[in-house]
């Protein structure tokens, strides 16, 4: 067993929970598999990103450069800013469901479907 | 000075429009000087002045203004009659907040057409051509609050911009063909384009871009619907300058695409179609402005003919002909407007008579129709004149005496309802209260009429001043005769006489005409074609909009998911392989925090209660954070772990408000399942062929390795966020900022209601 | 969330974590931390002071508006790289200067822009979710 085997099971279940969850009628389930699914792209990219034990690329102090052995800071600058953009939308999407249930009474997404007026 | 005369446009526009209540102090008498100040800058222009900038020199994209004879007859054409056509509009909204906005889009127009007819280069040219199908647009349209003139503005964009798509489309296709987008290099590439084989592509595209700018059968029925403009506009854009950027736009390109297939044979034919539809069409009508439209259509038919024709004398003569019809129908529409304003209709069975009371401009219209009708010693005579020989000098040519005679008959019946029917015609109705117009209104008319007299009689300045330069910059010959205002007695005089006899014959049958017209409703107009069209695009968009939006979030979710799952599937259709098993080996403390991922991440999906599954999610997250900083990632741990727990805080805020969730009946649950455990494996497999195959050169380490020396900072992931990808970071933190700004309008307009409650 | 231990608590540790943000955004440029984990600390310290305290309370700690953080962030932001447009003729392109042996540059003021920003938007969030009426 590796790591890159037992990461990238990791990686489909987060996926597939994920996944299931947004295909649910109950809005708040579709919001937890929507941070699930965030959190399952972001280990996608850091698997991605050939994996290496321990040195982050910081360079020592006095070092022109990082350890060659250090870990791809390109794709943590791409997680870094995906974790703060997944909380940024998944605040956004709490005010909305926050807002929709309050104003259909109903946390059932077929319901809100059916109550919407016809255009 | 040739990109100041374009760049002064846009600036006085722009003054005008921003310094709206300043210039309404400004009298009517001097409302035309910003024109004027353009015109000097047109005037005074040398051909050495070209502006060239270089935008993407890989791509060949270039910006040249720069001046030849054709573009500058045709930007002397434009200045003139700007000026004239300013003092008009000044004088047509006098003392209107409206003339101001009328002053400052006619500029607007002014400066994108100079910019056309300076343009050196295709791509540059097909930026100011947009720019007055723009102009146009707002201008037919400026009567906002009438339904029928946003009606025709609505129809004419949309027939010049698809005809505009169609000419950049055109235009890629030379600049491929030609291996340049620069018109002079083009020209002398001229012979190996003619001979390409994807050459009939590149005119039939062009050409399309032509027809519809210049109301060419069977696009030309936006032309009479952009009447709904004011007459000054009309004057201007639908007669004098902007419809006959088609038409210039096929000369500047007859040294390019002249003997290139397809070329003269769509122009002779689309410009006889349209002589033949608009000539009688024209006959038809009882509107002035709409005569005068159809009329309008009628002469760029003609243009597009002898420009088709393309022979020296051809060309020769269109030019003479761009002259003559822009100064006379210039000063029809003019007078036409001077009418309606004075006499509250344009309704030809209405009008009559009005010479006595409106003196000058009677006089403006007689000799504006004279030029029309091709009274001897007129501009348009000359042009008419030379037309006919051109046609007559060439035995291919000559079955089209009778698309010109009809030309020519249509002229003479439009210029006698116009020129004499309105005034001189017996008077249908009290005309006592008919004042004469204001002298700026009338200054217009006048002076286009008079010059439509005094061009000939300065020939020689009008044929080596104006036309020769221009011929020169599309043809090498020389023609057999230059302008003169009299050609002796020949066959083609004969054919003059005797179209003036039918035309006046069509004038005393006007009204059966009329009525015959009417009849003939089972045709349909290219109004209704449109209108169709229009329609069912709209109801095709709404129909596609209804099966993809149809408002169910879960469908959006599982075709977003399936499209990938798809796209995964094909790719790796194309190149399928097994990814080799190895990496790095596990230890055991390692599988723990992957465990829990797991374990936490099935909870929450198999779990009823909201507060255990945003419990799980935490848990999922805190492990993700345990894995960063296991493999040399402590930034995205930090991050993690923080963001974590604001999660939680925010989902608890929330879902003490909401139900508490009930297991709701769901035939979709199993298929979904299944759904997703596919995906899930899809996924996992995808993450370990990428580790296991990605090759070792990354770009991660051009970062790593500049990051001390440029970046001046040893953390290279925060480097690369505020330095290297600096701009990335800048969309995301306003991607943040908008979202963050959405949440608290939700809950302000709450707070307001709740208020007002 | 009236807990006295939590109330207290926090009253001590969140100018701690306030401070240890300032830290984290500081030394960020060269070791772990920066203006998205700093940005993100502070807000957590303020939101925490907040459960414990009620929000109002938090809110007079902050003084200003959050929204007001967003727009200076956002702007502290575009200033920096319209120094690089001025100075270097590209947009956020870094200046350095050095202050005796320490480096200043427009990245560090870029930074602290993201900091600001995280602040305004994870604190309008929390606020506006929280839906405690402002006093």
């Amino acid at each position: 067993m590796t790591v890159e085997a037992l990461l990238s099971v990791a990686v489909g279940v987060l996926f597939a929970t994920g996944l299931y969850l947004m295909l649910r009628r109950t809005i708040v389930r579709l919001l937890i598999g929507l941070s699930l699914i965030g959190n399952a792209a972001n280990l996608l990219i850091f698997v991605a990103a050939s994996l290496r034990r321990g040195v982050p690329p910081i360079a020592p102090e006095g070092a022109a450069a990082p350890p060659p052995e250090a870990a791809d800071p390109l794709a943590q600058a791409l997680i870094l800013t995906a974790i703060v953009i997944s909380f940024g939308v998944l605040g956004f999407a709490l005010a909305l469901t926050d807002r929709t249930v309050q104003a259909t009474g109903t946390d059932d997404l077929d319901q809100m479907t059916e109550e919407e007026p016809e255009p | 000075m040739i990109a100041a005369a374009v760049g002064l446009c846009f600036l006085f526009a722009l003054a005008i429009g921003v310094g709206r209540r300043s210039f309404a102090r400004v009298p009517d008498q001097l409302a035309w000087l910003p024109g004027a100040a353009v015109l000097a800058a047109v005037i005074v222009a040398r051909e050495e002045d070209a502006l060239r900038l270089s935008w993407l020199p890989e791509l060949g994209l270039q910006f040249v203004l720069r001046m030849d004879g054709l573009g500058r007859l045709f930007a002397l054409i434009i200045a003139c009659i700007g000026v004239l056509i300013q003092a008009y509009a000044a004088g047509y909204f006098s003392g209107k907040p409206d003339r101001e906005r009328l002053l400052s889009l006619l500029l607007f127009f002014e400066g994108s057409m100079l910019g056309l007819a300076f343009s050196g280069d295709l791509l540059t040219l097909f930026a100011f051509w947009e720019l007055t199908s723009v102009s146009s647009f707002l201008l037919i349209g400026f009567d906002s609050q009438s339904a029928e003139a946003r009606k025709s503005a609505q129809q004419a964009l949309t027939i010049t911009a698809a005809g505009g798509l169609a000419l950049l489309a055109g235009i890629l296709v030379l600049g491929q063909i030609g291996g340049s987008f620069d018109l002079g290099v083009l020209a002398s590439r001229a012979e190996t384009i003619a001979r390409h084989p994807s050459i009939g592509w590149a005119v039939a595209l062009i050409l399309l871009g032509c027809f519809t700018k210049s109301a060419q059968f069977p696009f030309h029925f936006w032309l009479p619907g952009a009447m709904a403009a004011p007459t000054p506009v009309s004057a201007y854009l639908h007669s004098a300058t902007m419809v006959k950027a088609g038409v210039f736009l096929a000369a500047l390109l007859t040294p390019v695409l002249g003997s290139a297939p397809l070329w003269s044979e769509s122009l002779i034919g689309f410009g006889a179609a349209t002589v033949v539809v608009g000539g009688i069409a024209a006959l038809l009508q009882t509107d002035l402005k709409l005569i005068l439209a159809y009329s309008t259509v009628q002469a760029l038919g003609s243009l597009c003919l002898l420009i088709g024709v393309g022979t020296p004398n051809a060309l020769h003569a269109a030019l003479a002909l761009l002259c003559a019809h822009a100064l006379y129908k210039g000063a029809l529409f003019t007078v036409a407007g001077c009418v309606d304003k004075q006499a509250g209709t344009r309704e030809i069975t209405r009008l009559g008579a009005l010479a006595r009371r409106m003196p000058v401009t009677a006089l403006a219209g007689l000799l504006a129709g004279l030029s029309l009708i091709g009274a001897v010693a007129f501009a348009g005579f000359t042009s008419k004149e030379l037309a006919f020989k051109s046609i007559l000098a060439s035995p291919d040519t000559r079955w089209l005496v009778a698309v010109m005679l009809l030309s020519a008959l249509s002229g003479g019946g439009v210029a006698i309802l116009v020129g004499y029917e309105v005034f001189w015609g017996k008077a249908s109705g009290p005309t006592e209260h008919v004042r004469e117009a204001k002298p700026i209104m009338v200054a217009a008319p006048l002076v286009l009429a008079v010059a439509g007299l005094a061009l000939p009689l300065m020939a020689g300045l009008w044929e080596r001043g104006l036309i020769q330069p221009a011929l020169a910059s599309i043809t090498q010959g020389q023609p057999d005769k230059p302008v003169q205002p009299w050609y002796g007695v020949d066959l083609v005089l004969g054919l003059s006489l005797a179209s003036w006899a039918i035309a006046f014959l069509v004038y005393r049958r006007h009204a059966d005409l009329v009525h015959w017209g009417r009849a003939q409703r089972a045709f349909p107009s290219g109004t209704v074609l449109h209108a169709g069209v229009w329609t069912g695009i709209l109801a095709f968009a709404a129909s596609i909009t209804r099966l993809v939006q149809n408002g169910r979030l879960r469908w959006y979710a599982l075709a977003t998911s399936a499209a990938v799952v798809a796209l995964m599937v094909l790719q790796y259709a194309a190149a399928p392989g097994v990814p080799r098993v190895g990496g790095t080996g596990l230890q055991a403390f390692e599988a723990l925090p992957l465990l829990a991922v797991m374990v936490a991440a099935v909870l929450a999906a198999a779990s009823w209660n909201s507060l255990a599954a945003v419990a799980s999610l935490g848990i999922v997250g805190w492990g993700l954070a345990a894995v960063y900083v296991d493999f040399g990632a402590p930034d995205l741990a930090l991050t993690q772990l923080v963001v974590e727990a604001l999660t939680v805080v925010l989902f608890v805020f929330v879902l003490r408000r909401l139900p508490q969730p009930r297991p709701k009946p769901d035939r979709w649950r199993l298929p979904h399942a299944l759904f997703a455990g596919m995906v899930g494996c899809l996924m996992a497999f995808l993450a370990f062929a990428v580790t296991t195959t990605l090759p070792h050169e990354k770009v991660a380490d051009w970062h790593a390795a500049m990051s001390v020396p440029e970046g001046q900072g040893r953390n290279v992931v925060n480097v690369i966020l505020v330095d290297f990808r600096a701009l990335d970071t800048l969309g995301e933190i306003t991607v943040l900022a908008v979202a963050a700004v959405g949440v608290a309008a939700m809950y302000r307009s709450k707070l307001r209601r709740e208020a007002d409650r | 969330m009236n807990s006295l231990i939590l109330r207290t608590g926090t009253t001590f540790v969140m100018p701690l974590l306030l401070v240890f943000s300032l830290f984290l955004l500081i030394r960020g440029h060269n070791l772990p931390g920066g203006g998205f984990a700093g940005g993100l600390v502070a807000a957590a310290s303020l939101a925490l002071y907040g459960l414990s305290n009620g929000m109002n309370a938090s809110k007079a700690v902050l003084r200003v508006r959050p929204e007001t953080l967003i727009a200076a962030g956002l702007l502290t932001a575009v200033v920096s790289g319209a120094l690089g447009l001025a100075v270097r003729g590209s947009y956020l392109a870094p200046i350095w200067w050095s202050i005796g042996s320490v480096k200043v540059g427009t990245p560090i003021l870029f930074d602290v822009g993201v900091y600001l920003l995280v602040v305004g938007v994870v604190l309008t969030m929390v606020f506006a979710l929280s839906a405690e009426e402002p006093s």
